[in-house]
Formats: C-alpha cells, structure tokens, sequence
C-alpha cells in the first residue's frame, strides 16, 4: 500500500485566546480522527518549535543558516504517514483531518522502487 | 493511545483551576499572571503533542508534570522566585499531585475568595472567578455576559491590579471575616447560576455549563467546613432545584416551556432529592437569606404534582417575605403572579396594578406578558393580544419572543369571531 506524508503547518492565531474547554474538544477530534484512519495511520511526529537548521553548500563551503524558510504566520508543526490506496485517498483521508481548521495540510507520496513493487 | 482517558468531562478545565489555584498559592497573588501562563502553556502543550502522540494513559498527570516542568523554568528564570522551589516540588510530583484532596479543595476555595473579595467591584469578582476559578476564556466570557470582549479582558487586567494594590492574600479567612467574605463568594455563584439560567439562543451549552460550574463550586464550598453554612446549603439547594428544571425548560429546537407547560416527567429527580435536602440542612440558625426563601420556593415548585396544584399560597408568602428584604419591582410582578395563582386572574391584575408604571419595569417584557396572560384568562382577547404586542416590542431572547408570538398569535385566532 502506497504511503503518504502528511505534512502539518499551524496558524497559531486559530488557537490563541481558547479555554481549556476548547482546547480538550480539539484534542478530542485528534484522537478521534486517529483512531478513524485505523490501521491506515502509519506513524506521526510533532516536531519541536523554534527554529531548525538549513544547509547550504556555498562555493564549496556547507554553510548553516536558521531555518525553517516559515511562509508568513505559519510553522511546520509535524506530519502523519498514512496508508492510501492512491493519492485520491489520501487526500480523501486528510480532508477529514481536523488540522484542516487549524492550518495547512501539505501531501506528499513516498517513492518507492518500482522495481520492487513490480516484483 | 488512549482516546477514553480524554472522555473525562471537562477535564482540561478543572485541571486548570485546580492548577491555577495551587500556582497561585505558591507564586502568591501578586504572581496570578505567571499562575495562570504556566497552566496555559502546559495546557497549549498538551494540544500540541497529543495530536502526534494519542493521549497519555493519564492525561491529567500529564498536565501536571507538564505545568511542573514550566513552573521549574519560571523559577529559573527569577531569582526572586528561588524559595519556592520545594513547595513546587511537593505540590506537583512525578505521577500526579501529591497534595491531598483537602488540600486541592482549600486552594481552590482560597483563590474563590481571593477572587471575590468584598474591595474588587462585583463584575472584576466575576470576570476573575470565571476566568482563573472556572477555567473559561475572555471569548466565552463576553459571550455569556454579552458583553465586549476588549471589555471583559480590561475588567481582568483591572482586577488582577487591585489584587496586587491592596496586597489581597491567598486565604480562606476566619472568623467573623469569613461570613461577610462568604457573602460575595456565595453572590457570584448565584450570578453565574442565573447568568447560565437565562437562555440565549445559540449559547444555550455554554450557559448550561456556567450553570454546572455555579453548582460545583458551591458544592464545594458546602463541603468545606468552615464554610458551610446554612447559607451556603440554602444556596445550593437552590442551584440544585432550579437546575432540576433544565431538562424541561427548553426542547431540542430550542423552544421555551415555562413552567406551566413543562413536562414535570424530565424533571431531574436526583437533583430535586439532593436539593430539599441540602434545604432541610439549611434550616439551622438565625439568618434568613434570599437563598433561602427562593430555594423555599423552588422547592414547592420541585414537589407540586402539576402546575395547579402547587401551593401558591405558600409561594406568594414567600415571595412577601423576599419583598421585605429585597423590595425589587421584579419581586412584586413575580408574587402578583402567584396570587393570581391562588386567588385568580383579577387578584393578580390589582396587585401588578400597583407596580405597573415603576420605572426598573419599564421594556421588561415579562410584565405586560403577564398582563397578557391575565387578561386572556378573563376572556378580553383583545386587551391579551395588546398586551403580548407590547411584549414583543420590548427587548427579550429568541426563544420568548417565539413563545410571546405564539401567545399573540392564539389571542388573535379567536379575535375575528367577536369582530363578525
């Protein structure tokens, strides 16, 4: 079964000023898409805030700059991999994911050698 | 992953008043900010990772080693804050909070008292009480108060200035101090009781939840012992009486029943149980309060058989002694309204005759609604449909416009054949 990251980006502003009643609902509709996808949820990280690290290599030298490139308010919170018959799937599946009202979902496919599927 | 563990009604907003309180007895008063930012974080913390993690085995131990850990960095971070280390220590183990269950309900009715103590002006008393007490949000707040949001985070920052200005400590107070400091605890809860009694359409879950935290904050201020008073069981069982009613008083559409045309069969019978007998234990001492007197008569409501039979004799006595101590022109139109109950429709016309052109009665809607009723029940269709329109032109919820149209609408049906 083809596999696909998904990639989470936050608006922070859409959880600012919530209560602890909210905040609970929230964790709840996570849980709860979790266990919807069943055996389709293949893995997921939080990665930490601040900033990451960028290499770059210039005039042959690797240079390390801060990171992430952050587009605007958003940041990268972490990602799921998830099982999907196809990338319609799999778009079908993050669709429902509540992150949706908390920001951004980016897909992406894992390559995997055509050659071993073939076999 | 855990998704059961979460089940656990509000549980991220009692663990924050609890954590709150606890906070703000090590950090003092002064520090409610930093309380309250360290309870946050761990909360927002816990939104964070859970989504990637599943939820812990226990959650709420979860949170607590989470606020411990933010609570150690502020420490780090202040000198100033170095002594309370240990006390951080002891009140947030490893596993959960070493601190006993007393010891959790003492911090959390200190920070009530801090909160509604007598010097801060009754709307800061409430605004802190929800937000720091009860675990609700500026937004949520403002909704249940209808009132600005900007508003509500100013009366805040306000209160939280004069809790450091006038040095207010953390304490349950003793003594002849504790009863008058009592006195405004006991007047928020009442006020965040019938804040969430009101019904507003479309917020109608969150007033039911204000209502709750009214009630569980006055259980446990009944629980505690110096605390418990006859007033405070007299306030209770009113909470727990009127709050009988809830199931009744609005359908899944969000139409009104008023208490005429309720189904007495959704009454809650456990809480009416519960409420006549925190009012049993309330009829101790000397002071009569308006607790007691309204629980009285929520309580003839709660045992009546029908709407008919209720004792409205005992009721508009009630109602007598209410005017005495609190001479409120509401208090009047609601004992007119019961002795027209007893002694019939016109009975209730003289008596609301005497209030009718009080000022504080002016676009209170429920008066020429009462009148309405009155005057159909003696046959004057037309008089009962100016009546209800008058009602409708003063300012009122959804869910009474809709039941004051219906009124208006059944008045007027009948009207034409006296007109052929």
């Amino acid at each position: 079964m083809p596999q696909f990251v998904l990639l989470l980006r936050d608006d922070r502003s859409a959880v600012s000023g919530i209560s602890p009643e909210e905040m609970q609902k929230i964790a709840q509709r996570y849980g709860a898409w979790r266990q919807s996808l069943q055996a389709k949820a293949v893995g997921g990280q939080k990665l930490t805030d601040g900033e990451g690290r960028v290499l770059q290599k210039q005039n042959g030298k690797p240079v390390i700059s801060d990171g992430p490139f952050t587009v605007a308010k958003e940041i990268m919170g972490g990602f799921f991999i998830i099982e999907a018959a196809d990338f319609n799937e799999a778009v079908e599946l993050a669709k429902t994911c509540p992150h949706m009202d908390f920001g951004t979902i980016e897909i992406r496919q894992v390559d995997v050698m055509r050659q071993a599927a073939r076999s | 992953m855990n998704e059961s563990a979460l089940a656990v009604e509000h549980l991220f907003r009692h663990q924050s008043g609890r954590m709150i309180a606890t906070l703000t007895r090590i950090f003092g008063p002064r520090r409610l900010d930093l309380a309250e930012e360290v309870v946050q974080d761990a909360l927002l913390k816990a939104l964070e990772l859970w989504p990637f993690q599943g939820i812990p085995e226990n959650p709420s131990a979860w949170l607590i080693q989470v606020a411990k850990n933010r609570a150690l960095d502020a420490i780090r971070r202040e000198a100033s804050l170095a002594e309370k280390l240990p006390e951080v220590a002891r009140a947030f183990s490893e596993t959960t909070s070493s601190l006993t269950q007393d010891e959790l309900a003492d911090d959390q009715l200190a920070m009530m008292f801090l909160c509604c103590h007598p010097s801060l002006a009754p709307e800061l008393q409430v605004a802190l009480t929800l937000k720091t007490v009860a675990g609700f949000s500026v937004r949520e707040i403002a909704r249940a108060f209808l009132a600005q949001e900007t508003a509500i985070a100013q009366r805040l920052v306000r209160g939280k200035r004069q809790i450091r200005e006038l040095h207010i400590e953390f304490e349950i107070p003793s003594g002849r101090e504790l009863l008058t400091r009592l006195d405004s605890v006991l007047a928020v809860l009442y006020l965040l009781f019938n804040e969430g009694y009101a019904a507003h359409e479309g917020e109608s879950l969150l007033r039911a939840d204000l209502a709750e935290e009214a009630i569980r904050l006055a259980r446990l201020v009944a629980r505690e012992r110096t605390t418990d008073v006859p007033k405070t069981r007299a306030l209770l069982a009113l909470l727990l009486l009127q709050a009988s009613r809830f199931p009744a008083r609005v359908n899944a559409e969000g139409d009104l029943f008023l208490l005429r045309d309720q189904d007495r069969t959704l009454w809650d019978r456990g809480l009416i149980a519960e409420g006549l007998m925190q009012l049993d234990r309330s009829a101790q001492g000397d002071e009569l309060t308006r607790y007691h007197l309204e629980a009285g008569i929520a309580a003839h409501h709660a045992i009546a058989a029908s709407y008919d039979d209720t004792n409205w004799a005992e009721i508009t006595d009630l109602y007598d002694q209410l005017f005495k101590m609190t001479p409120s022109p509401v208090i009047a139109l609601n004992r007119a309204i019961a002795l027209s109950r007893w002694k019939g429709p016109e009975a209730g016309l003289s008596a609301i005759a005497e209030i009718e052109n009080h000022p504080a009665l002016a676009g209170y809607h429920l008066l020429p609604a009462t009148l309405g009723e009155l005057w159909s029940e003696l046959g004057d269709r037309e008089k009962a449909a100016a009546y209800y329109q008058a009602a409708l032109e003063c300012p009122a919820n959804e869910p009474e416009r809709r039941l004051i149209q219906e009124r208006l609408a059944n008045s007027r049906k009948a009207a034409p054949l006296s007109n052929v």
